[in-house]
This record gives C-alpha cells, structure tokens and sequence, in this order.
C-alpha cells in the first residue's frame, strides 16, 4: 500500500471532520474519494499534504509516518488544491518553474520539466502569458500542472474539474488519465459521481469523516445490487408521489428524480404491480417505467438516505 | 537557495504592480515637487527672495548735482533692495502708486527730493525712505564740505563708496533644511512605512490564494519563505528610496549635506523594520483588505506626528506625542545628522528601528511554533 491511514481523527472545534478514518490505497492507481461537500475529502487532503495535522490516528505515505516525518515525504507528492492557487501576475512558464524550485528543481532539468509540464497541460503556446489572461479552463490546467511538475510519485487533486467548461474538464480527465499510465497513483476528491466511475479503479465513499464504502466501482454496485431499482417517469408530483410510495411493503427507498421517482425495492415481484396500482389510484399518468442499474448516486443514496449533491 | 526563489517571485510580481510603481516612485517624487515648492519660503530657504525688492518711480524735475549723483548711486548701482522706474508723468505716477503698481515714487527737484509712498506695501515703502533718507544725508554731507573747499581725497569719494568695515553676523548662522530639502528627506523616510503594506498583503494574499497551502505541502520550511519574501521587501524598499533619493538630490537638489552615509543606515534601518513588521502583520492579520484599512489609518498618523507634512508645534504633551511615530525618530534622527552634525538620534533611531525588526522577527518565529503546536 501506498497510502495507509488507521484511525484517523480531526476536529476543528465541535465539528468533527474526521472519525476514525480507515484508508488503504495501492500503488499505482486512481482512488477516487467520494462524498458530499463536508464529509471530510479535503481534510484528509490537507492532512497528507501536511497542511493541517490529524488529532489521531496514523497515517503512512510509501512505509513513512507522515505524522513523523512530513518532510521526508512531501518530495514525492504532488498536491493541487482546489482553488486556483496560482500567481496570475506571472506567466504560466513562471508559475511552474517556481513551484518546481520548491522541489529542488534547477537549471536544465526545471526547464525540460516545466516545458514538459505546459505540453502536457497544452499550455505550451501561451506560456509567455500572464495567468491573468488565461480562461477558466486554462488556469485550472495550470493549477494542475504546478502540482505535478516536479513528477511526483503520488497525486493529490481536490475536486479539479469544478466550475470549468467541458473542453477543459474534459482535457483535465484525460491528463488523469495519462498520468495513471505514466505509473503514478493519484488520489482523487470530488462529487461528481459520473467523474470517479469514468476515472477511478478504486472508490472510497466518505461521509461524516469516514470510510463508508470502498472498493471497485463492480464492488459497489454489488452493495445494492441484491435491491432492484425501476425508474417511473410520472405526470405530475414527483416529491409526494415519491412519500406515498415509500410506504408500500418491500420498497426500500422512494425519491424523487428529474420528472419520475426512483423506488429501490427488495426484488419481490408483487411490488412492480403495487407501485403502479398506487400511483394510478393517486390519480398520476404513469409515461414510462425502465429497470436500472445502480450507479454510485444509487450506491451513496442507499447507504447514506442522501444524495451527493445534498 | 530556496529564499532565493521567494525573494525573486516577491521582487517580480511586486515589480510588475502599477500600484507600487505609483505609490512608491511616482507619489513620492511629487510630492517632494508639491509640498517643496508649496512651502518654500516659509521654511528658511536660503535661496528664496522672502522680501521682494520695492518698485519705484522716480522723476527728475531739474538736471542737477543731486539728479545725477541719484541716478549713478541709487538707480544705476545694482542693488537688492530696489527697482527703479524713470517717469516724467506725475499724475500717472500717482495713479500708480494708488493702484498699488508701485510701492513708491520720488520726486527730485533742483535742490530737494520727495518721495510720496504706497501705504498698502508700508514695509517696502519704509526701506525705499530710510534708505533714500541715508542717500540724502550723505549727499549733504558731501555738499557741505565740497562748499567750505575741504578737498576730497580720492577724485571725490564719497561714503557711499568707502570700503566697506562692517561684516554682517547672523544668529542663524549654520544651514538650516529649506521646504525641499525637508521634504526631500521626509517623503524618502514617509514611503517606506507604505512598504509594509505590500508585503503584508502579499502575505495574506498568499493564503487566501492558497499559494500558501502549496509552498507548505512542498518540502520547504515555512521560515525560508517568510526571509525569502521578507528579504525581497528589503531589496525593492532599499532599491525605492535609493531612487527617490537620487531623485531629489539631482532634480530638486536636496541636502542630504555630509551625512548621506548616516541617511542611508537610518533609512535602511527603517527598511529592516517594516519589512519584518510587515511579515508579521502579513501571518497574523491574513486579511488583505483589514491590513489595506488599518495601515491607511495608521501610517496618516504616524507621518502626521512624525513632522511628515508639517512640523507640529504645540506644548510638552504634544511633544511628547510626537515621539511615539517611528518617523519621528527617522527623520529628526537624519535631519539632525545633516544640520547640526549631531549624529545621535540617528544612531538611536537606528537602534529603535532594528529593535523592532528583532521583536517582529521573535513573534513570526512564535507564530509559526503556535501553528504548528496548534495542529499537532
């Protein structure tokens, strides 16, 4: 394991961030910690970046204490933060070289690296300009590619893909992606669902500062995968419509989705016939009904009674 | 090394501020030229013409010796006192002399002379009649022993070309600053108390960017990027006054006299002060606009009492006030050190410069245990 952590624990005054956080990530792949906004993601960030320190617990990078020995360790990670932390009155090639410097970077060797960092960021042909400049999208390349110039063993990306446009989301991904392929182990927060499933080989969902599932994406879905879940496009209501059905014997959970309700239920086969009859007793037009395989939405929604988004 | 880095991303990125350039060069350097010229005159410049010479009208009646020992001793002798004017129109020489155009007329006739004077310019026209009384009284004395035939030595020198016996001695004798000179030196020693701004919101900056975060999650001590960055102040702030110094000297030709040397050391004093006082501020405050505010309300009052605008008179509790502003000490320190030759308060002001600059940097290095302690 690359990554270990036992019992991890944080408090920033009455809140609680972290509980007892039980994380192991192999070497080598994308992690994906998964949870909504305060479940813990970026704490457990900051804690293995050094940025803040766990009240308990332990945490291991590649066999060292982290605790112990931040410094021996920091060298071999990468770390981007969420915000765009970047100075946007220098160039993108000067944002970079200075992080690199952080690193111990110098001479011809931080030059090919920031040069390789820009080519694989696609930010080569604009390095002369001030970040100033930059779109969305490109300072967020750049954000990224001031975290991995320095070609860190292990990746640590906070939610990199909010607020850009699909190009560049898109662009971020693949980088991800390429990075994996390059050997390196990137640990990777975010809520959007669709991102980890695309991404990650490995998912951890966090809620209330702890590990709440972990696994393959297959591994997850096998979680709720003995449940059944049918989709019901409705004319009318789906908020109340969704109550009343969550009454009905053998239905697990009913909530409201895009114009339908989505009913996760036991697999007993009277229940299909019971939604439909109480749906058109409650005077609802019933447009389509489809079976659906549970998806990490489905999978966090279950265990947690919330979405991610919540 | 790695200060290094700091020091430079500090340098370029403050470099490339519209803001500093115009805060730090270009205010400075007018308001030298504005508050210079605005109260010279007022403040002992030696250069300036504090009395104006007075106007006068004259008119010759008759050709005569009198007329003619006027014109070669008063009108002809280039003098500082006045400014004469020949008329042969009476009436519209006292028109004149009403619409205040002139500050005197005088009148001189075969054996006599009259001078008809403006009482709005009373000071200028008083100094015309005493001097013109002095004029008169050693033509008669002259007159007279030339009648008795008491022959003049010299081909008729007359006391008004006697050599002259007498040295003026004034009680203020020694330099004193002119308003260029004052605000040449004051403005230099006011900026750099604005330099602690830049830093300090570099610094809050940093953390509100995150840039903070990244530099601590990499491998460097926080220590090297406070001194890295602390120490790219002191360069821009040394590299700022040694221009606006420069500056005054050749353009507004200010007096920095034998003392330059003791000037600089005060001034970078002052540099290690609010650059550590900066990086303080910077770590505690974390708040860009909160230190943008407090230090556009302090710094007023402390270039307020320190003299920066004008020199504040007032009785022994202002005086004692006055001494709490650090640039009360800078610049008294440095304007004793040209103008008297009194080196000590500069050397104090150094000391209490330094001194802070060590008392900061003891509560950075406490700051940064408390954090540390605190997220253990």
């Amino acid at each position: 394991m690359i990554i270990e952590s036992r019992g991890l624990t944080k408090s920033y005054k009455e809140v609680k961030a972290l509980q007892g956080l039980e994380l192991s990530i192999q070497k080598g792949i994308i992690y994906g910690l998964l949870g909504p906004n305060g479940a813990g993601k970026s704490t457990f960030i900051n804690i293995v970046a050094g940025l803040v320190k766990a009240d308990g617990g332990t945490l291991e990078i590649a066999g060292k204490p982290v605790i112990t020995s931040n410094k021996a360790v920091k060298g071999m990670m990468g770390f981007v933060p969420q915000d765009l932390a970047i100075y946007e009155d220098l160039t993108a090639y000067e944002n970079i070289a200075f992080f690199a410097s952080l690193y111990g970077l110098r001479g011809s060797e931080k030059k090919e690296k920031v040069e390789k960092a820009l080519e694989f960021v696609a930010l080569a042909d604009r390095k002369k300009d001030l970040a100033k400049n930059y779109s969305g999208g490109m300072k967020r390349r750049l954000n990224l590619a001031c975290g991995i110039c320095h070609e860190p063993e292990i990746i640590f990306l906070d939610e990199p893909t909010v607020g850009i446009d699909p190009q560049s989301r898109n662009h971020i991904m693949e980088s991800i992606k390429e990075l994996n392929r390059m050997g390196k182990t990137v640990i990777y927060t975010t809520h959007y669902m669709e991102e980890a499933e695309e991404l990650c080989d490995q998912i951890g969902i966090i809620d209330h500062g702890k590990i709440i599932a972990e696994g393959k994406l297959r591994d997850l879905q096998k979680i709720i995968s003995e449940n059944e879940l049918i989709y019901i496009e409705i004319d009318g209501d789906a908020s109340s419509a969704a109550e009343t059905l969550a009454d009905i014997k053998d239905v697990l959970s009913a909530s409201a989705e895009e114009e339908g309700i989505l009913v996760t239920h036991n697999g007993e086969e009277h229940v299909l016939g019971n939604v439909v009859n109480k749906l058109t007793v409650s005077g609802l037009e019933i447009r389509k009904i489809e079976s659906r395989m549970p998806n990490l939405e489905d999978v966090f929604l279950s265990m947690t009674g919330r979405t991610l988004r919540d | 090394m790695k200060i290094l880095n700091f020091f430079l991303v500090y340098a370029k990125r403050t470099v490339r501020d519209r803001m500093f350039f115009m805060i730090m060069l270009l205010f400075p350097v007018l308001l030298i030229w504005l508050l210079g010229n605005a109260f010279s005159g007022i403040m002992g410049d030696q250069d300036s013409e504090v009395i104006a010479k007075a106007r006068m009208l004259y008119m010759v009646e008759e050709e005569t010796e009198l007329s003619q020992s006027f014109e070669d001793f008063m009108v002809n002798d280039e003098n500082e006192f006045f400014e004469f004017t020949k008329t042969n129109d009476r009436d519209q020489a006292t028109e004149d002399i009403v619409r205040n155009r002139y500050d005197a007329f005088v009148v001189i006739s075969s054996d006599s002379m009259e001078v008809y004077k403006n009482s709005n310019y009373n000071f200028n026209s008083s100094l015309g009649e005493l001097i013109l009384k002095s004029f008169a009284d050693d033509y008669n004395l002259m007159y007279e022993i030339a009648s008795l035939g008491i022959p003049i030595q010299n081909g008729g020198q007359t006391s008004m070309e006697m050599p002259d016996f007498t040295e003026e001695v004034s009680f203020d004798r020694e330099r004193t600053p002119g308003s260029m000179d004052y605000y040449g030196i004051t403005i230099s020693t006011m900026f750099l108390f604005y330099g602690m701004i830049f830093l300090g919101t570099y610094f809050a900056e940093n953390q509100r960017i995150r840039t903070a975060d990244r530099i601590k999650a990499s491998p460097v001590s926080m220590l090297s990027y406070q001194w890295g960055t602390a120490l790219g102040s002191v360069a821009l702030l040394a590299a700022q006054s040694t221009l606006v110094v420069i500056v005054g000297i050749l353009v507004f030709n200010v007096y920095w006299g034998e003392a330059l040397h003791i000037g600089a050391m005060v001034l970078f004093g002052e540099i290690l002060m609010v650059s550590l006082l900066g990086t303080l501020v910077g770590l505690t405050v974390k708040n860009e606009n909160l230190i943008a505010g407090i230090s556009q309300i302090v710094i007023p009052v402390i270039v307020f009492l320190g003299d920066g605008y004008v020199q504040i008179g007032g009785g022994p509790a202002v005086q004692t006030i006055k001494k709490i502003s650090p640039m009360y000490w800078v610049n008294h320190g440095i304007l004793d050190a040209i103008y008297l030759g009194d080196y000590g308060k500069a050397y104090t002001s150094l000391l209490i410069c330094l001194g802070i600059a060590v008392l900061s940097t003891i509560a950075v290095l406490a700051v940064n245990k408390r954090r540390e302690v605190s997220n253990a």
